[in-house]
């Protein structure tokens, strides 16, 4: 280095002042510097090595050669020096200038070769070292005390110009900052959600640290995360990698209340995990988000670790507390934000709530209005599909054939277009009938083809269902399932469900499965179901309601019906009666006029003219007669009704009539009747004759028993007939006489049949008639021994309708 | 038969019908009495003593039917023929007390015939 004089200092001193102090950014004013002491002559090779912003490097920053043998790149520099060893950075330990060897610069230094030897400068301050000046040379070269002084207060002007340019660029930052916070503020305050503000914060963030990716965790009121949201990863790798630190780090986030930095000088033990987390970035920022003691979140940032980015430490204190009053902001408006989504969504829930009790009430109200199961069917449907109603548009209703074991498809519906008009509470009754309409439209505005397929549809059994579907049915409960799991049972269900999802909905009725309502489910959710619940359960009430009332209609049709007919059958009734009735009363003037004429006739000489007057008298009253006789033939004067009897009075009355009879035919008659007897419903009358016609047989029967022996018993009794289900009165009548002979026992029934010289052989016929007619049972037998038993046995109750006149 | 040994006993509540039996009958060699009830009848009967009795079956009081059972309670061997206009009778159980039932008409040869047979079957000595 060759000698200065004063002068030469001075000048050198005041250009140095002046780059220094000039406006320009500060590495312009240092390569101005360096370049300017080059061309003094101070040294061939003239370089700035900065400290980096958290002090733990030096980088080569300037360089300037005048020699021209030194082939400089261009800044910036990737040099870098470990502190504290490297010699170049001793005198920023020493604060004095340290000569230089060339084994001891560092082993990668760029001047290591070429310019090998030199000296370092401190740039540094009472307070803060900013660095070295180093002069270097291609040989050894001393520098005298005098120059080593100037040196040192050139090294001063360009400290005070560092610390200058620094606490400039720092308040710039502090004012950068403080218009960052200010603009999150603002956002954060703003805004309604949380994420909008999350999705900003690369584009404002970003301006201070270069952070590549983050991430959002917002807890739920447990704190557990219940939310997540990221952004910045370049792959779906990397950001499950990130993902895996960030939870193995949740934890530890949740019990501090500071900012978490962790990066590789960390002291904190790192996982393996994180051990490959840091070959791609260099810093994990773990903000926790407290609100009112209370963790609602994490906010973290993952910074990459980018070449450019070398020379800068991370982040500086004042970063963190950026992030600190970030993260209080942060976590208000996630409290803020949470709380307002918890109002607004109750608020919304209240709402539907409202909406859909009213619905399912004014359905409710429509159903009412159905008077037929085929109504309710399609007011079912009409409220399902609806848009106003649950929106499960088309929907199609299955009806069960218990007969044929089957499905039979019925009804199909869409949603109308166009909705009814809000209701006005003075037409309520009006806007029902509207709804109701608008429901019945939506079974009206299926297209003729459809309906065909929908009428054609029949489905098996359902034992070969998904096991989902067969799990609504018989829980009798809706469900929701995948459509697959329906159109399975019919390829035609495809054409008619073509959502993804589809509600099975069963309906029932006291217990039994009645139908079955497919719908399209994309658009509800199981709150919905629930209301869907309710509603099918009033509609299968209705649709028990209309099908009870349908079948009430039936049978007061079919009573009406009936009741016509027997009023019109009562009125041929009475019409009988009364022409019996008028042929009767003609009848007795006519035989008196017939009869008298006949003598008339009779007795007028033969040839006359009144001849032939009588002749047609008698002839026309003949022609009246057969037509009054065709009337009476078969009618009777009066209709016999049954009376309530006494049995035993009865048979004790007709004893009597034979009492002479007995006597002198000297016959002992006993009697065995039971007091037990009750009160029966018959024709005294006829009874009677049968019971005389009995006697009489038995009496007849005794001529060949020797007088001292002729016994008849007749006995009656009480007995309840199992196969008939009712009790009996029993009439037995025996007798020790002739029997009947074994060829005619088969006989005695049929009429005319007598083996009796004088007898009709009506008597047995007639008896079984009567008995007939009182729904009872005559049998006669031979006794063992000798004689005939006949038991005939009567019911208490019956009802037995008089023989019609006609 | 000699037709003049029996007396008959009529019973109809038509007079005319009465006197038309009585002139017939009477015509055909009978004795005839006449009742308009069966009232009457049954207090004549014990009286008169009627070899039969012809009866109509509706008649004010007690009908023909009843009349002829208290006949057969007070003589069983007075044989009587029950005469109605009604055509179901004929093979009715109500009438089987009865020795023949006739139905009413203009013509008597059918009376006659039965009145003629019940007195042969009940007197065939005479």
């Amino acid at each position: 280095m060759k000698r200065m004089d004063s002068q030469q200092k001075y000048d050198i001193l005041t250009k140095i002042v002046e780059i220094s102090s000039s406006a320009s950014q500060i590495n312009e004013r240092l390569t101005q510097t360096a370049h300017y002491l080059c061309v003094k002559d101070l040294a061939p090779t003239i370089a700035f090595y900065l400290l980096q912003r958290r002090g733990r490097r030096l980088i080569l920053r300037i360089a300037a050669d005048s020699g021209g043998s030194l082939q400089l790149p261009a800044p910036p520099y990737s040099y870098k020096l470990p502190l504290p060893d490297d010699p170049l950075c001793k005198p920023l330990t020493t604060m004095l200038p340290n000569s230089l060897d060339p084994d001891i610069l560092h082993a990668d230094d760029l001047f290591r070769t070429l310019r090998p030897h030199g000296w370092s400068l401190p740039l540094a301050d009472e307070n803060q070292a900013y660095g070295t000046m180093v002069l270097l040379n291609p040989t050894p070269f001393a520098i005298d005390n005098d120059t080593i002084l100037f040196l040192q207060i050139i090294c001063r002007q360009i400290t005070l110009a560092l610390r200058s340019s620094i606490l400039k660029n720092r308040a710039q930052q502090k004012v950068r900052r403080l218009k960052f916070l200010h603009q999150i503020g603002a956002q954060l305050n703003a805004s309604k959600d949380v994420q909008s503000v999350f999705s900003q914060l690369p584009n404002s963030a970003l301006t201070f640290f270069s952070h590549s990716a983050s991430i959002l965790h917002v807890f739920a009121s447990d704190q557990s995360p219940a939310k997540s949201i990221d952004q910045g990863f370049s792959n779906a790798k990397q950001r499950e990698l990130v993902l895996q630190v960030s939870r193995s780090q949740a934890n530890r986030a949740k019990f501090s209340s500071h900012p978490l930095v962790i990066d590789k000088t960390s002291s904190l033990p790192l996982s393996t995990v994180y051990q490959h987390f840091f070959s791609q970035f260099c810093a994990h920022i773990i903000l926790p988000l407290h609100s009112q003691n209370r963790m609602v979140g994490t906010l973290e940032f993952f910074l990459a670790d980018k070449p450019q980015s070398r020379d800068l430490l991370p982040l500086e204190k004042e970063d963190l507390e950026l992030l600190e009053i970030l993260a209080v902001h942060m976590a208000a408006t996630l409290e803020r934000t949470q709380a307002q989504d918890q109002l607004s969504s109750a608020n919304q829930a209240s709402l539907l709530r409202t909406r859909q009790l009213t619905l399912s009430h004014q359905m409710k109200n429509a159903l009412l209005t159905a008077d037929t199961p085929k109504e309710t069917i399609r007011l079912t449907l009409g409220a399902l599909v609806s848009n106003e109603g649950f929106t499960c548009s088309p929907a199609l209703y299955l009806k069960f054939q218990e007969d044929k074991n089957s499905w039979q498809a019925l009804h199909y519906a869409t949603a109308p277009d166009q909705a009814p008009t809000a209701p006005d509470n003075v037409k309520e009754r009006n806007h029902l009938k509207t709804l109701t309409n608008h429901l019945l439209e939506a079974s009206a505005q299926v297209p003729q083809e459809i309906i065909k397929v929908v009428a054609e549809l029949k489905l098996p059994k359902l034992d070969t269902a998904p096991s989902r579907f067969q799990q609504a049915v018989a829980g009798k409960k809706p469900i929701i399932i995948p459509t697959d799991f329906v159109t399975v049972l019919h390829p035609k269900l495809k054409s008619l469900l073509p959502g993804q999802k589809s509600v099975v909905i069963p309906i029932s009725s006291q217990d039994q499965l009645k139908g079955l309502i497919l719908a399209n489910a994309d658009h509800i959710n199981m709150q919905d179901l629930s209301y869907i619940t309710l509603f099918t359960d009033a509609a299968a009430l209705a649709l028990d309601n209309t099908q009870l009332y349908q079948r009430l209609q039936n049978s007061l049709a079919s009573l009406n019906n009936a009741q016509s007919r027997l009023a019109q059958s009562e009125k041929l009734m009475a019409l009988g009666e009364m022409a019996t009735s008028i042929a009767h009363e003609i009848k007795n003037p006519l035989v008196s006029i017939g009869g008298f004429a006949r003598r008339l006739h009779k007795k007028i000489p033969d040839q006359s003219r009144e001849k032939t007057y009588s002749q047609i008298i008698t002839k026309e009253i003949e022609r009246l007669e057969e037509i009054v006789n065709n009337v009476l033939s078969f009618s009777r004067p009066e209709s016999k009704r049954f009376e309530p009897c006494d049995l035993n009075l009865l048979i004790k009355e007709t004893i009597a009539l034979f009492s002479r009879e007995l006597k002198n035919q000297e016959i002992n008659l006993k009697t065995q009747l039971t007091p037990e007897m009750r009160v029966i419903e018959c024709d005294g009358n006829q009874l009677k004759q049968v019971l005389i016609n009995l006697i009489n047989n038995s009496i007849q029967a005794m001529s060949g028993t020797p007088t001292d022996d002729r016994q008849i018993l007749v006995r009656t009794s009480c007995y309840c007939d199992l196969k008939e289900q009712n009790e009996r009165a029993l009439v037995e009548i025996e007798d020790n006489g002739n029997g009947i002979q074994k060829q005619f026992i088969h006989d005695i029934f049929n009429p005319f049949f007598t083996t009796k010289h004088e007898g009709t052989g009506l008597g047995l016929p007639i008896c079984h008639r009567i008995i007939l007619n009182h729904h009872g049972d005559i049998r006669i037998q031979n006794r063992e021994g000798k004689g005939v038993k006949v038991s005939i046995s009567l019911p208490f109750n019956h009802k037995i309708q008089p023989r019609p006149t006609i | 038969m000699d037709t003049q040994q029996y007396s008959i006993l009529v019973v109809d509540d038509e007079e005319n019908i009465r006197w038309l039996y009585k002139e017939e009958l009477e015509e055909e060699g009978y004795s005839i009495t006449a009742a308009a009830s069966g009232e009457e009848a049954l207090q004549m009967i014990p009286e008169t003593k009627p070899d039969l009795v012809v009866m109509d079956i509706k008649m004010p009081g007690i009908s023909g039917v009843d009349t002829l059972i208290k006949i057969k309670e007070m003589d069983k061997n007075i044989p009587v023929i029950l005469c109605s206009a009604y055509g179901d009778y004929k093979q009715d159980f109500t009438t089987w007390a009865s020795d023949a039932y006739v139905v009413k008409a203009a013509s008597l040869d059918e009376l006659k015939k039965a009145i003629r047979e019940v007195l042969e079957k009940r007197y065939p000595e005479k």
